[in-house]
């Protein structure tokens, strides 16, 4: 289970609480998340931005590491998602001496990064990230840094030259995702966003681009693809919750807000900010119980709605083995959960049939490729 | 005030379905139903201010087809449902057990 917790709000909640009442919720969540029934766990610090609030993060994952030291058998990594321009040497020393794995963002050559992030006082953030980058190549530990990508107007026809970006940077493979029109990015639509056609295609025109490159010879794998490769051509689990039936909504993935609330997802946590609809809530650690929360009608509910052998339309799907759903993008687009988002069925559709498509051809190239990301190995000989 | 007549075959649509969608169209107008002997007549009065009776007509299959549809799927699909959410809560509703097979594992 990855129990997410978003950090950046919980400096002001400090400020207005009593100093007794300090690190009384951070405790909760971790405690909450340790009393699940499985051994293996991943926490992940979102924001906004974590090391704003680093106090806090120090605190869950010392907090997390004695529990486990006073004989709680459970494993647990940590990741912080971080725009790097923050980043300080006391970070660095941390994160390696304690196992925190870096998630980072990065959307490509400089004027395409900067013209989705540039910095408060206006300036360029790439150059900041590109040296808090090296910093961390003098840990050794730079090979453990990842990048998420997000596509908006201003990169979506450029993704080559951003596979191009991410090779020369170091990064060992880009996830290209759609954005989704869910929050901040809802507010800014007209500025950043563009339709699912615009994205299929492109999508196709960067994979045939990505392709090429691992044939003559860099391995750099697309990770959507990888993931449905894996659904399509072998029996084992991603662990892909935005695409399984049922949905791994709450119980794969869950969000301990910087109240306490519990959501099923980080876009069901947008969605009660965004209008207080708390159709994806399932609890508060304040006042509930772990199995009050996840054993909940409610959860249940959720996630029963989105078994897709019972959906319309998924249910006669030929893609159905391999797809699944996501309840928040579906009450977002319908108005209820039991139902099916056109826009993501469109674009998962179109990139089956892009992969169907690349294995009816039977190219061995092609083939070697798909397998040396599937397995994580790069092609021999 | 308009009328619209439908037939709905009984061998294809159940009333709740016709019920369904005229309690979600109620805004816009109101619905007798009769059970005739091989289909259910629909007798809807609307207020043409409001939608165009063809306007209301296409919502109304639209309904009534959708939850037609999720009915009979829901029918068919029931078993493989509770399955698979009784496998996927299966660690919550076990989770005493879990937890003794752990004490005792530890012993």
């Amino acid at each position: 289970m990855i129990a997410n917790i978003a950090m950046h709000h919980l400096l002001r909640i400090l400020a207005k609480t009593p100093r007794i009442c300090r690190w009384t919720l951070q405790k909760k969540c971790v405690d909450i998340a340790l009393q699940s029934p499985s051994n293996d766990l991943k926490i992940e610090f979102q924001g906004g931005e974590p090391l704003l609030n680093f106090p806090v993060l120090k605190f869950v994952v010392d907090y997390t590491k004695e529990r486990i030291s006073n004989g709680l058998n459970k494993k647990v990594e940590f990741v912080v998602c971080t725009n790097l321009t923050l980043l300080t040497q006391d970070h660095l020393d941390y994160f390696v001496a304690n196992d925190v794995v870096i998630s980072t963002s990065f959307d490509g050559p400089e004027d395409c990064h900067d013209a989705n992030r540039i910095l408060r006082n206006g300036q360029s953030s790439y150059q900041v990230f590109k040296e808090k980058l090296e910093s961390i190549s003098d840990y050794g530990v730079r090979n453990t840094v990842s990048a998420l990508l997000t596509v908006t107007r201003q990169n979506i026809n450029r993704l080559s030259d951003v596979v191009d970006e991410y090779v020369a940077t170091g990064f060992n493979g880009i996830f290209i995702r759609i954005l989704n029109r869910i929050g901040f990015a809802a507010n800014s639509w007209d500025e950043i966003g563009y339709s699912v056609d615009d994205f299929i295609t492109s999508y196709r025109k960067t994979l045939a681009y990505i392709i090429e490159l691992n044939i003559k010879g860099t391995f750099f794998p697309e990770v959507l693809a990888t993931i449905l490769l894996t659904k399509i051509m072998t029996p084992f689990s991603t662990g892909f919750v935005d695409l399984q039936s049922p949905a791994g909504v709450g119980i794969a993935g869950v969000i301990y807000d910087t109240n306490g609330d519990v959501f099923v997802s980080d876009e069901g946590r947008m969605v009660a900010r965004a209008s207080g609809d708390d159709t994806f809530k399932i609890g508060s650690v304040i006042t509930d119980s772990w199995k009050s929360i996840f054993g909940s009608s409610k959860l249940r509910s959720i996630v029963s709605d989105t078994v897709i052998e019972s959906l319309p339309t998924c249910c006669y799907c030929a893609y159905q083995p391999y797809c699944g759903t996501d309840p928040v993008r579906n009450y977002i687009a319908n108005g209820r959960i039991d139902s099916i988002c056109k826009d993501s069925c469109k674009k998962y559709s179109a990139i089956f049939d892009t992969l169907f498509g690349y294995l009816n051809t039977n190219n061995r190239e092609i083939h070697d490729v798909f397998w040396s990301w599937i397995t994580g190995k790069k092609i021999q000989g | 005030m308009a009328q619209i007549s439908i037939k709905y075959p009984k061998t294809i649509y159940t009333p709740e379905s016709i019920l369904m969608a005229a309690a979600t169209m109620s805004n816009y107008g109101s619905l007798v139903l009769e059970d005739k002997e091989s289909y259910f007549l629909a007798k809807i009065s609307i207020d043409q201010n409001q939608i165009s009776k063809d306007n209301y007509t296409h919502k109304f299959n639209e309904i009534i087809n959708d939850f037609q549809l999720r009915t009979s799927l829901a029918e068919r699909t029931a078993i493989i449902r509770q399955m698979i959410i009784a496998q996927a809560f299966a660690p919550c509703d076990n989770l005493l057990e879990i937890v003794e097979s752990y004490i005792e594992t530890n012993k």
